[in-house]
């Protein structure tokens, strides 16, 4: 910096200081490679026309080489989005629902914890679905016929990967800034059935504590910033939870 | 006035993205963070800069300044973000806890006052003004990087610096 004029080493530590304060937070980084794996894999949403053209001196795209410059990146995600396909259509045929994109139906369902299953079990038991669908005594007896058979089955889906939690978690901080606290304790329930319970565990934690102040149900925002502190008690979190109805002065 | 230091010029390697991610990542979010952003605000825009970034990734052969065009994109991004959450409660937790971790409480302090002081400075100066100090001065990019980042001459660069900086060390004398 005192490349740029005069020598003010004083200044030059104070502002290297603010560099460091706004360093991201730690595992910050890999969450959003994860997301970001996640989001290529499932087909990259439109962005807003001004955040694709950059500001000043930015070069014009460059549409012809695109597809190949993009190569090793592209073949992954591919891959990527195979696979997602593949457990998609597993996690649909045994839940009726897209295990990735949760409608309001499926956050808010009340269907009992689900039991967690190998991969190879969940692909099995999905091929095995239609056939017994198709089973012509079952579509003959009246009270099977009246029972939504797949629906009453047991939900077996595969536990959310890292990526799929966080995608989950991201929906729950989004419903919690737009000030719906409702549909963000629907997410984190529907997180706590899928995923794995030490997977963002204190993430998981911090934003039901919000959620639930935001829904002003302080004692159940209490006991789980008790938990909170229980199992995370240097929680890098607990800045975020001060200015919350949990905050540390409001329990002992 | 010497040379600065500049990024490498675009290799093949360069160009894959997951080796841009490993090598940039923290100076983008830092960038999103001097922009303003903060909390969830930050995180979502970091996630759609890098987004665009893969998309882009053609047009970075053309630009060999890596970070110049990262800082490009960030600000747009940041702009768009700052439009789409106007309505949304902020997070100015985020800057008065989350920051800095490890420091003792006097550093902590000490940095909290600084974080604030250069925030009301930043919110003080007009857009070129801000990114060319969020660009050179807090972020030590090169006079030519800066220049090329907000598509504007060197020398103004070199003058907006130096007002920019007389200007700082006052507003944090105070």
């Amino acid at each position: 910096m005192s490349r740029m004029d005069e020598n003010d080493p004083e200044l030059d530590d104070r502002l290297a200081l603010l560099r460091d304060m706004a360093e991201p937070p730690r595992a910050e980084k890999q969450r959003l490679l994860g997301a970001l794996r996640a989001s290529l894999s499932e087909g990259v949403p439109s962005m807003p026309s001004q955040a694709v053209a950059p500001q000043p001196g930015r070069a014009p795209e460059r549409s012809a080489n695109t597809r190949r410059r993009l190569t090793p990146w592209l073949g992954a995600a591919c891959v990527g989005a195979g696979l997602t396909l593949v457990i998609g259509v597993a996690g649909f045929r045994l839940s009726g629902s897209p295990p990735l994109e949760p409608t309001a139906g499926e956050v808010r369902g009340t269907a009992p914890p689900i039991p967690h299953a190998t991969g190879v079990a969940a692909v099995g038991a999905a091929g095995a679905l239609p056939e017994a669908a198709a089973l012509p005594e079952a579509a003959a007896l009246p009270e099977v016929a009246a029972l939504p058979e797949v629906a009453a089955l047991p939900e077996v889906a595969m536990p959310l990967d890292l990526a799929d939690a966080l995608a989950r978690l991201q929906r729950a901080e989004r419903a919690l800034h737009a000030g719906d606290a409702a549909l963000a304790l629907d997410v984190l329930a529907s997180l706590d059935q899928r995923a794995e319970p030490a997977l963002l565990r204190e993430e998981r934690l911090v934003t039901r504590v919000l959620a639930l102040c935001q829904a002003n149900r302080t004692e159940e925002a209490l006991d789980t910033r008790r938990e909170l502190q229980r199992e995370f008690a240097a929680s890098i979190y607990a800045g975020r939870l001060e200015q919350s109805c949990a905050a540390e002065r409001a329990f002992p | 006035m010497a040379a600065p230091p500049s990024e490498p010029d675009v290799g093949s390697d360069m160009t894959s993205f997951e080796t841009l991610y490993e090598r940039h990542f923290e100076f983008t979010w830092r960038v999103l963070r001097h922009l303003g952003l903060a909390g969830a605000s930050v995180h979502d825009a970091c996630q759609e800069l890098w987004l665009v970034v893969h998309r882009r990734l053609p047009a970075l052969e053309l630009h060999a300044q890596v970070r110049s065009w990262l800082f490009g994109i960030a600000v747009n991004v940041a702009r768009n973000q700052r439009r789409s959450s106007a309505r949304r409660p902020t997070d100015p937790e985020l800057s008065a806890s989350l920051v800095a971790p490890g420091l003792d409480p006097e550093a902590a302090h000490a940095a909290r006052e600084t974080w604030s002081a250069v925030q009301a400075f930043l919110d003080r100066l007009d857009e070129t003004d801000r990114w060319i100090f969020i660009c050179n001065v807090v972020e030590r990019l090169s006079a030519d990087e800066t220049a090329a980042a907000l598509g504007i001459p060197v020398d103004t660069v070199y003058q907006r610096v130096r007002t920019l900086r007389r200007a700082i060390r006052k507003g944090l004398e105070r």
